[in-house]
């Protein structure tokens, strides 16, 4: 057969696998194109692994678990007072809270003091951040969990509870950049 | 290493070994350790992302006294925290579990660097540094095991903690001889940047008081120094309930006295009850360059010195403002009158006459001030206590003004119009009998200046203390200020003539002004009579009183004699006017002078009122003098009256007076030991207040019952009531 001949039946396999692919992928929900990881949070690293059991206390002192917020995209944030760079962020994942949270989105803020409540709670009521529930993790073990060796570290988990990425360091968490960071995953993973 | 490298070589070695022997006290031989055994006295370096730290010993072995080292070597930009790490931050601290034999150890702390991060004020140290372990042997003789799991944060952008495990050991000495580590150098040359306790390195802390200010509070530290401070700095650790900003500071005295003010600010950490920042105790590690001092101390509530932060410009502003509220004080009533005639003789004038007589008086004022400073600076210089007002405090002086002013009254009353020139006008105005020429107008204005001395204003105490604290350029340049402002409403005039020359022009109402005005110029006469009586004797002032009579009777009677008896008149008024400067001999002794006044006032001893404090007294002091008519002004309408004087007469309060009538070395040095050098001067001092608390020189009712509330911890009232 002369090449010619070859081009047309080449061609349309070319062609109906590139559909194909193109179709798989937009099912899958992994089409990664309108993700836009920039501005405040372009340090943030995409990941994916199974979110961990671990659990701690609300400022209540009731045990939580990523699996009470099964079905919502949760920002865990961890913080403690001694961390400039912490305080520094906190009052903009305030603000994000009250524009995002909700029905599909939360954000659970974690001190990591080990003076645990008595040191955390006036300190955030001071730092006017109400929007915030409390939530403590004063020996560690759901910072260890989840990987936090640097702080600030926000972790990224979608609504069944897998991670989809984190950022270490500070960030302006109601800045356009990581307002579309956080509406892809609620409208995109899971 | 580069932050030791620069100690290194200043550090002479062969005063080491002796230095070191000093510090670890082993009675034993010591010698210095050979490089190669160097290894012994370090643990290994562990690494983690943003630096290194191990343990360093001082010693390669251990005989008694165990001298370490946690040496950092820290990445750049990343900051490890002091023992107090300001708004954020946490300070090392080290688990010494599965040691051996290591007794008590004790982590020292260099002076600290201050760093800003994300708007937040944090302590602590960059690039490296070396935290100083003191500790002993438990067991002398045997081995140490040192084991330490060091927990430290260090931030950058991010903050970091780690844990890091070390492990050291020094065996014991065998030939009771410590051996010298290489080590040894760099740990005393951080040893060495521990501040000491009171006092070292010649700083001084002097106190630490707390300023109540547009509703928020601010902490006030004030230190001495032998040497200049050149950037003094102060890391404050105090109730965690607050947090201090990073201080402002004003040097005075050549540099060897610091003022740092700092916001104060309620912490993040602070739960619901607040505590009371007056009377907390505050430990305060006094930082200026390399040289470092602490000290605790309580706070106590105190005033800002507003001089010592008022940029020179704005002194000279505030001089300016009290030269010209001068014009309208109470004691200025003379000087109204004498720049009240000269408007009026101006009445219908010309406008150059008008304009150039206006500037000699405003020249003269400023010249009289000027002399003024010129008269200040060198008494200053020669050491003497010096204060506005002071040349009251001479009997001759009060003489002077007494006859000069009564010869004023005289020709304003139209007594002599004739023969005034020659004696008061000056010669220098050639045209003597023209009132407005140049030498009556110049002459006016000095005149108005220095009976303007007794009085003092708002503005002008600090204006005033601001200069004399300082040096002859600034007195010069305050005391011009001083000048112009009082002078002011002068050249105004000088530069409108029209405000003058609109003046009805003089006729018989101005007759009637005149007469008004001479008889106000009889009253100054009086009460300068009245300063005269407190100051020398009665008789004095009843004897110049006489001699003044007699010198109005003879100006009365001297037009109407006949023209060969007239110069038999002027020859009595020159001879009254010697004979007036004999009254001050006719002194006796005024012991009644204390007593005058009303009994709850005691004699001013200020050596009591620490003492009179510490017993839970409010003590209220007031310096005055006969001749203050502020004082005066104070005395009459708040001292004696309403509010005040209940309180003075509170069983708890302790109410002195200090008077100044006659110069007095130690009431001189009291006032400036507050950077005032004039009265009238009130300071009230209380539990809470132990150093004073300073009143305005005019007193309000309202200023002094809150002044009282506040020294006392506002419970005064409560135990009245």
């Amino acid at each position: 057969m002369s090449i010619k001949k070859l081009a047309l039946p080449v061609g349309g396999i070319l062609a109906a696998a590139v559909i194909v692919v193109l179709l798989v992928g937009s099912r899958s929900g992994d089409d990664t194109s309108s993700l836009r990881v920039e501005g405040q949070v372009q340090n943030f690293l995409l990941g994916d692994r199974p979110g961990p059991d671990a659990q701690w206390r609300s400022g209540e002192g009731a045990k939580v678990s990523l699996a009470d917020f099964s079905g919502k995209v949760v920002m865990v944030n961890f913080w403690a007072t001694w961390c400039a760079p912490c305080i520094r962020e906190l009052p903009s994942i305030n603000r994000l809270q009250a524009v995002l949270g909700g029905d599909d989105f939360t954000v659970v803020a974690i001190n990591i003091d080990t003076g645990g409540e008595a040191v955390a709670a006036p300190f955030a009521k001071r730092l006017k951040i109400g929007n915030l529930d409390l939530y403590l993790d004063p020996r560690g073990a759901t910072s260890r969990a989840m990987g936090v060796n640097v702080m600030p570290t926000t972790v990224v988990y979608d609504r069944a509870g897998q991670e989809v990425g984190r950022l270490e360091g500070g960030a302006e968490w109601d800045s356009p950049e990581a307002l579309a960071l956080l509406h892809w995953f609620i409208n995109n993973a899971g | 290493m580069k932050v030791f490298s620069n100690i290194l070589p200043a550090v002479r070695r062969c005063g080491l070994a002796a230095l070191w022997a000093l510090i670890v006290g082993t009675a034993g031989a010591t010698s210095l350790g050979s490089a190669a055994g160097a290894q012994d006295a370090a643990s290994s370096w562990v690494t983690y992302d943003q630096g290194r730290a191990r343990l360093i010993s001082a010693t390669q072995n251990a005989a008694g006294n165990i001298l370490l080292g946690l040496q950092y070597q820290i990445a750049p930009g990343w900051e490890v925290y002091w023992r107090s790490p300001g708004d954020a931050g946490f300070p090392t601290t080290i688990d010494w579990d599965g040691s051996d034999n290591l007794h008590e150890p004790l982590l020292r702390w260099p002076r600290p660097h201050r760093f800003e991060i994300f708007e937040l004020e944090t302590f602590g140290y960059k690039d490296g540094v070396v935290l100083p372990i003191e500790a002993r042997q438990s067991r002398q003789g045997d081995d140490v095991a040192i084991r330490a799991a060091v927990n430290f944060l260090t931030c950058r952008e991010i903050c970091v903690p780690h844990t890091l495990a070390m492990s050291l050991d020094l065996p014991a000495t065998g030939a009771e001889s410590t051996v010298i580590s290489e080590f040894a150098p760099l740990i005393n040359a951080y040893r060495a940047q521990i501040p000491p306790r009171d006092g070292g390195g010649g700083m001084t802390v002097k106190r630490a008081e707390i300023i109540n200010a547009n509703g928020g509070q601010l902490l006030q530290v004030v230190a001495r120094s032998d040497a200049p401070f050149s950037t003094p700095d102060v890391f404050v650790e105090g109730p965690d309930a607050f947090s201090f900003a990073k201080p402002t500071f004003r040097l005075t005295e050549n540099g060897h006295r610091a003022v740092l003010q700092m916001a104060v600010s309620k912490t993040a950490l602070s739960g619901g009850d607040v505590p009371d920042l007056i009377g907390s105790d505050l430990t305060l590690t006094f930082v200026d360059g390399e040289r470092a001092v602490e000290r605790s101390l309580s706070t106590t509530l105190g005033q800002a010195e507003a001089t010592a932060f008022l940029p020179f410009a704005a002194v000279l502003a505030l001089a300016l403002l009290g030269g010209l509220i001068l014009n309208v004080m109470p004691c200025v009533l003379p000087v109204l009158s004498i720049k009240l005639l000269s408007v009026v003789s101006h009445g219908g004038g010309e406008r150059g006459p008008v304009r150039r007589s206006f500037l000699a008086s405003a020249a003269g004022i400023i010249f009289a001030f000027l002399v003024l400073a010129g008269i200040l600076a060198s008494f200053r210089a020669g050491g003497a206590a010096v204060g506005w007002g002071m040349q009251f405090q001479q009997p001759i002086f009060i003489v002077g003004m007494t006859v000069l002013i009564t010869l004023f009254a005289a020709n304003t009353w139209g007594l002599f119009e004739v023969r005034l020139p020659d004696w008061i006008a000056g010669s220098a105005g050639g045209g003597s009998s023209n009132p407005h020429s140049a030498g009556t107008s110049f002459a006016s204005g000095v005149f108005a200046t220095v009976l303007a001395t007794p009085c003092s204003a708002p503005f002008l105490g600090t204006a005033i203390g601001f200069a004399l604290a300082r040096g002859s350029v600034e007195i010069f340049s305050i005391f011009l200020a001083l000048g112009l402002g009082m002078a002011a409403p002068f050249l105004l005039v000088a530069a409108a003539p029209y405000l003058a020359t609109r003046l009805p022009r003089p006729g018989r109402w101005m007759l009637v002004v005149k007469k008004v005005l001479a008889i106000a110029l009889v009253a100054t006469a009086a009460w300068l009579l009245s300063v005269l009586a407190f100051q020398v004797s009665f008789e004095a002032a009843y004897f110049l009183a006489a001699v003044m009579a007699v010198v109005i009777g003879v100006l009365f009677v001297g037009p109407r004699l006949p023209e060969r008896m007239r110069p038999v008149a002027t020859a009595v008024v020159l001879l009254m006017g010697f004979a007036s400067f004999a009254a001050p001999q006719l002194g006796g002794a005024v012991s009644e002078n204390a007593a005058v006044d009303d009994s709850i006032w005691r004699p001013f001893d200020p050596a009591a009122i620490p003492l009179l404090v510490a017993d839970g007294k409010v003590v209220f002091v007031d310096v005055t003098a006969e001749w203050c008519i502020t004082c005066q002004v104070n005395k009459k309408l708040v001292l004696t009256r309403g509010a005040s004087r209940v309180l003075l007469s509170d069983p708890n309060v302790v109410a002195m007076r200090a008077d100044w009538t006659n110069p007095d070395e130690g009431i001189a040095r009291y006032l400036a030991s507050f950077n005032r050098f004039g009265i009238p001067f009130n300071v009230i001092y209380g539990a809470v207040a132990p150093n004073g608390l300073v009143l305005p020189e005019l007193l309000k009712e309202s200023v002094v019952v809150d002044t009282f509330l506040q020294v006392s911890g506002r419970n005064l009232l409560a135990d009245d009531s």
